[in-house]
């Protein structure tokens, strides 16, 4: 084959298959400790591992989210956290049916010579690093790339290190057993409009998928986790149905129908937003030969991470906002949301400039 | 992508739908003078201008067989010729509803530096001939390029050149109202194995579709006309539901979702074989986003030249042949051929030729 196929082949491609079960997706609660650092002040909490554990506890054990995920992305240091009553995270998670996934990529650094472009590190011992994260029972991996849209940019330096980055990132991950999620992100930052993005989008992926067929990586066994075709921060909105139809459109052109599941990032939409952009999108009557669906941080955790303040007396309602937000999006990759589980918290954007996990 | 720009995207859109009807294929009857020389003396008939428009005729007005066709390919001398009766071809054809199509490659020429490896030459002027034909009622158009497995081939060289100019021919072809069937023909010729075969195709297929996207082509106004993924014909034959495995994986893995068909080059296989293994690919129950169909030359004319060989009198045998393949074919492209079209004399028989050239 054109593909790798060593001794997790069968395995990748049983877990791809599973993350991407319709009904089901992904929560990526892997922020970096500084990152996470940032959504606590938010809420005036201290960024102290004990709150850390205590957030992603509130997650994890909110009670019946866990049956509309099939993956939950985690930071290195959560993957071997417990329970205040001393449960291993990874355990209470696969329970409930759960696929734990990790964070590998090691953050953003720029391209000598361009206009601010990056690229992503992490490869030092990554295999060794998926071997360790395989044992604690991991199943799934995570790397974000970072693109821009501007004058001249995305270079067509800045696509090809990304591009060639993310894909051996992938086979890598595929040789010690880990599901490589595949991200390339183009941010929305910018006054462009929405065909500038579908042109741009279309490019990279195209980039990518070439990529991923160099280095002979399973596309069975891999998911994408890639940005919606939507117009630039700076431009005025469209329709859910706008974006749905650019955003399919885009994929359909680029994505080869081996890929079991697509889930999206949020970028910096509102939790609303996200969700009834998934929702329009699954409701779209085209051919999609990959599932829809989402793999959410900021858009699952938002009016969760409100509510709860950091504290204890918030835990309960803070569960059932997440909980609210997870059968959302269930139903959104089902084409069957019905909107209205916006509180004031759900519209709130979540847009950040330039933003670093 | 999403840069194309070309006043007729809807129409190309729409015709190469058209042409991937479930239960409809493509007849390839663009030999070039020298090919169709080389069919007329298997059945000595000379090859004469008069001859070979007595074959298309033959063909073109079987009864029964065009309701099975979505499309013909032409060669440019019988786009502007007429049957007996002074109707002109394209004329027959589009009563009949399928759409016509014209060669636009010149033939291929060796890659310097290499074992033997070509690349496809016909860039030259190449959008004004295709105002040519769309004027002549032309409204799809196909360009072979070849490539080889052997110890070193193909080379990144080979694939780069070959997928490049298939790009560029099918840019071109959109600009001018025409949908490009990209043709990147992996040969069959070799000692090598399916899974080797697959292992090529994909990273063929693949450089392929990287080079339609930098060109800006709209994939939704193409076609994609393949190989199937087989063991090399010097190696041994293996089951319809093998090839059918390999080939639909090498597509899912390389072909996007936006290209509305697949219509299969048949490649030296006999009519019966390369029947067998379309209808075992419509039968596999897996994902396929674009339809799956046929762009037969031998392998829907073999049987029927051999009952033609050139006398009138053996018009209706002939013709009664060629529909027998045209159904076969088309329930094939429904998973519902049961092998039981009679086999005409010749339908089982290989029609591979060494590094076949058109």
């Amino acid at each position: 084959m054109s593909a790798f196929v060593g001794k997790y082949a069968e395995e990748l491609i049983k877990n791809a298959k599973y993350i991407a079960t319709p009904g089901k997706g992904i929560l990526a609660a892997d922020e970096s400790t500084g990152t996470i650092g940032k959504r606590l002040s938010s809420i005036s909490v201290e960024n102290i591992e004990s709150n850390r554990q205590a957030l992603r506890e509130l997650l994890f054990t909110s009670p019946n989210a866990l049956s509309y995920l099939s993956g939950v992305i985690l930071f290195e240091e959560t993957l071997y956290q417990k329970t205040s009553d001393g449960k291993p995270f990874v355990e209470v998670l696969e329970e409930n049916n759960v696929i734990p996934g990790i964070k590998v990529d090691k953050g953003t650094v720029e391209i000598a010579g361009t206009n601010g472009e990056t690229t992503t590190q992490g490869f030092d011992s990554l295999g060794a690093r998926c071997q360790q994260y395989y044992k604690a029972g991991a199943r799934f991996a995570k790397w974000r790339a970072v693109l821009k849209i501007g004058p001249n940019e995305p270079s067509e330096l800045s696509i090809q290190q990304n591009a060639q980055g993310l894909a051996r990132y992938a086979i890598i991950c595929q040789e010690n057993g880990l599901v490589p999620i595949v991200e390339p992100e183009v941010l929305t930052d910018g006054p462009h409009d929405i065909q500038k993005c579908a042109a741009v989008t279309e490019t990279v992926l195209a980039a990518v998928y070439k990529a991923l067929n160099e280095q002979h990586v399973l596309l069975e066994g891999t998911l994408l986790k890639p940005n919606m075709v939507t117009p630039g921060s700076d431009s005025p909105k469209v329709a859910a149905e706008v974006i749905a139809q650019y955003t399919v459109t885009a994929l359909r052109r680029t994505v080869p129908p081996a890929v079991p599941g697509i889930v999206f990032l949020s970028g910096g939409q509102s939790e609303e937003e996200a969700t009834l952009n998934l929702d329009a999108m699954n409701k779209l009557e085209v051919l999609k030969p990959w599932t829809l669906s989402f793999s959410f941080g900021r858009a699952l955790q938002q009016s969760t991470l409100k509510t709860w303040a950091g504290k204890k007396e918030n835990v309960p309602k803070a569960q059932e906002a997440f909980l609210s937000r997870c059968k959302a999006n269930s139903e959104a990759t089902l084409g069957k949301y019905g909107g209205g589980s916006a509180g004031g918290l759900a519209s709130e954007s979540l847009f950040v400039k330039g933003y670093k996990y | 992508m999403s840069c194309f720009t070309s006043k007729y995207a809807d129409e190309l859109a729409k015709n190469a739908a058209y042409i991937g009807t479930p239960g409809k294929g493509i007849l390839a009857a663009d030999e070039s003078t020298g090919t169709i020389g080389k069919r007329l003396s298997s059945i000595n008939v000379e090859n004469v201008e008069e001859n070979r428009r007595a074959l298309r005729e033959l063909l073109f007005t079987a009864p029964g067989a065009l309701q099975y066709l979505s499309g013909v390919i032409l060669f440019e001398e019988t786009l502007y010729q007429k049957t007996a009766a002074g109707k002109p071809f394209v004329d027959v054809l589009k009563e009949g509803g399928v759409l016509p199509g014209i060669k636009v490659d010149k033939g291929t020429v060796e890659l310097n530096g290499t074992n033997g490896e070509t690349f496809t030459q016909g860039l030259d002027g190449l959008a004004q001939r295709c105002q040519k034909y769309y004027e002549a009622g032309a409204r799809f158009a196909k360009w072979r390029a070849v490539l080889k497995i052997g110890a070193n081939e193909p080379t990144e060289l080979a694939i780069q050149e070959n997928a490049n100019g298939l790009a560029m021919y099918a840019a071109i072809c959109q600009q001018c109202g025409l949908v490009p069937i990209v043709e990147p023909e992996i040969l069959v010729d070799g000692s090598h194995d399916i899974k080797k075969c697959a292992e090529v195709t994909e990273r063929v297929l693949a450089a392929c579709y990287k080079s339609l996207n930098d060109h800006h082509v709209m994939l939704e106004g193409t076609l994609l006309k393949p190989n199937m993924v087989t063991p090399g014909s010097e190696s041994p034959k293996v089951a319809p539901e093998v090839i059918a495995e390999y080939t639909v994986r090498a597509l899912q893995r390389t072909v996007p979702a936006a290209v509305p068909a697949i219509v299969f080059l048949s490649g030296g296989q006999s009519e019966e074989e390369a029947t067998l293994n379309l209808n075992a690919m419509n039968k596999l129950q897996t994902k396929k986003p674009w339809s799956l169909s046929f762009s037969f030359g031998r392998a829907l004319q073999q049987s029927t030249l051999k009952a033609w060989a050139g006398k009138e009198e053996n018009l209706k045998k002939a013709q009664d042949a060629l529909l027998l393949r045209c159904k076969a074919n088309s329930e094939a492209t429904l998973g519902t051929y049961k092998g039981d079209a009679k086999l005409g004399e010749g339908a089982a028989e290989s029609l591979h030729v060494s590094n076949y050239k058109y």
